[in-house]
């Protein structure tokens, strides 16, 4: 039993989205369907403008509102702590979409990858095009099928449901850390268990000063932002 | 600052709302008027009892074609979430539909009065506020700043104005077809307080408590946090004129006063085309309410709200 969640240290974070494009291609994610992305924000006017970049992913909250919301407890709390999707119990209503007030659901509204679909090549006459190159594949799902995440979640999300980051829970059972982490070249994100006093979470929240997204929602989200500047 | 809509539903989720909401109307009319004035309003009472059914059932199947897996609906009935409005909604609304199924067998058959009718009545009437209250909780249960406490009560007002109108608008273009509209003059039989056995006190009163929680709705969303409020001044700035003119004033207060004319006539009964002209402006009214507050609440905020 732990209780999983995330520090990201944005005096490390350069903003380079590599954790964003790590988590497509490890989660086999399509072009609209972000389980880690970031929002910027520029405030201010010349010459006394602020910039930030935050990146997001589903906060893991223990108060979930997606979870109270879901009428089939597809949303549901794991033993350790994560917020998950069954897509077995999963009837697309999109209560949970609606109820998440990180935007952290998305819905798969017709197909997979639009990629599979695209007669464009990138390139014309040096490229194929993505529907080529699905056809190429034949029955190999499509494209970045990783067969780890399969492992524990649907490795080609079915249309109809909705989806959204599960912390890499595929990666989680091995012992190793979820692949935004691994991938993140600043090592802004720290992955760990919350109840572990002595893991590195759960120090680096009682040493710095951090905050979480809409905190005043009473998600008790737990993705912990360090920000020093 | 930039908005954008998740628009996670659409006009079919307004729809099951509306029609479910005409239904929970239409059925809490003809049980009202066949607890105490059933042989001067049969056919009211009997259009009531058959529309509840079908506009629930309607209304059921729109949303269920809204689903992202619709032959997934049936297993919300085992896959119970008890925090879930949506779930304990379920069972609400399936259950209110079988009461009015059965209500509309036994008025078929001459609507006997027994024990059995007599708690068919009184069960039905505990689904039917139970059905109208859950459409307005099950939005405030997804904490999206435009859906407010408030949603419910002007959710339940506009499903009792909006079913009674559905059913006497029938009725009367059922009338003028028939060339037989003085069926319902006849009211020596009531016992109903406050001249209730009147439709036009009773639109008005149902009216007025729309009304009274509309603004309580635009006016506590509107100076509430910054983010409610910003969020009320878009709503007002994309959908302001229609929800004014035609949710406001030609869906409340214009029927409230055609039904006040009528009241201070003392007329017993409103003739055809005040009556056509209130009903149909009162199920534009309420089926837009319905349809700006589900669009209007999927707003999603500027970029620094979600910091
Ligand atoms: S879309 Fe699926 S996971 Fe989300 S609330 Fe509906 S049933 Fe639950």
């Amino acid at each position: 039993m732990a209780n999983y969640g995330m520090v990201i240290n944005l005096n490390n974070c350069v903003g380079c989205a590599g954790c964003d494009i790590a988590c497509k291609t490890e989660n086999n994610l399509d072009h609209d369907v972000h389980w880690s992305f970031h929002v910027t924000e520029t405030t201010g006017v010349f010459p006394n403008v602020g910039y930030k970049y935050i990146p997001k992913l589903c906060n893991h909250c223990e108060n979930a509102s997606c979870v109270k919301v879901c009428p089939t407890q597809a949303m549901h709390k794991d033993e350790n702590g994560l917020t998950l999707h069954d897509a077995d119990l999963c009837i697309g209503c999109r209560s949970c979409e609606l109820a998440c007030p990180y935007d952290c659901i998305t819905y798969n509204e017709d197909v997979q990858h639009q990629l599979k679909m695209d007669t464009e090549p990138l390139l014309n006459g040096i490229t194929s095009s993505g529907k080529e190159i699905a056809e190429k594949f034949d029955d190999v799902p499509f494209p970045n099928y990783n067969p780890d995440r399969a492992k524990t979640y649907d490795g080609v999300r079915r249309k109809g449901i909705v989806e959204k980051c599960t912390l890499c829970d595929h990666r989680i059972v091995d012992g190793k850390n979820p692949w935004c982490v691994e991938s993140c070249p600043a090592d802004a994100r720290i992955f760990g268990d919350f109840d572990d006093p002595n893991s590195e979470v759960s120090k680096l929240v009682a040493e710095n000063t951090s905050f979480q997204l809409l905190k005043s929602k009473g998600t008790k989200p737990k993705v912990y932002y360090i920000d020093e500047f | 600052m930039e908005y954008t809509n998740i628009g996670a539903w659409d006009i079919r989720i307004t729809l099951d709302l509306f029609f479910g909401g005409i239904g929970v109307g239409a059925f809490l009319l003809s049980v009202l008027l066949s607890f105490y004035i059933r042989e001067s309003h049969q056919s009211t009472i009997k259009i009531g009892a058959y529309t509840a059914p079908i506009a629930v059932g309607f209304g059921l199947l729109l949303l269920v074609s809204k689903l992202g897996v619709p032959s997934k609906f049936i297993t919300t009935l085992w896959n119970v979430n008890l925090q879930s409005v949506m779930s304990i909604g379920v069972f609400l609304q399936t259950g209110f539909m079988i009461l009015t199924i059965w209500y509309a067998i036994l008025i078929r058959k001459k609507f006997p009065i027994n024990n059995q009718f007599r708690l068919l009545q009184t069960i039905g009437t505990f689904f039917a506020f139970s059905t109208g209250l859950y459409h307005g909780l099950f939005l405030s249960s997804l904490g999206r700043v435009l859906w407010t406490e408030l949603t419910p009560g002007m959710f339940i007002a506009s499903s009792i104005a909006g079913g009674i109108a559905f059913v006497l608008l029938l009725e009367t273009l059922i009338n003028l077809s028939v060339k037989n509209e003085d069926e319902n003059v006849e009211t020596k039989e009531t016992t109903l307080p406050l001249g209730l056995y009147r439709f036009q006190v009773m639109i008005f009163i149902i009216l007025l408590v729309q009304l009274v929680s509309v603004v309580l709705w635009q006016f506590y969303t509107g100076r509430l946090e910054l983010e409610q409020s910003l969020s009320y001044v878009y709503f007002m700035n994309q959908f302001g004129s229609i929800w004014t003119y035609f949710v406001l004033i030609g869906g409340i207060i214009i029927p409230m006063i055609i039904t006040l004319i009528s009241i201070i006539k003392h007329e017993e009964k409103m003739a055809p085309m005040p009556t056509m002209i209130t009903c149909f402006l009162i199920l534009i009214g309420s089926f837009l309410m319905k349809h700006l507050l589900i669009t209007g609440g999927q707003i999603a905020l500027p970029v620094g709200f979600t910091f």
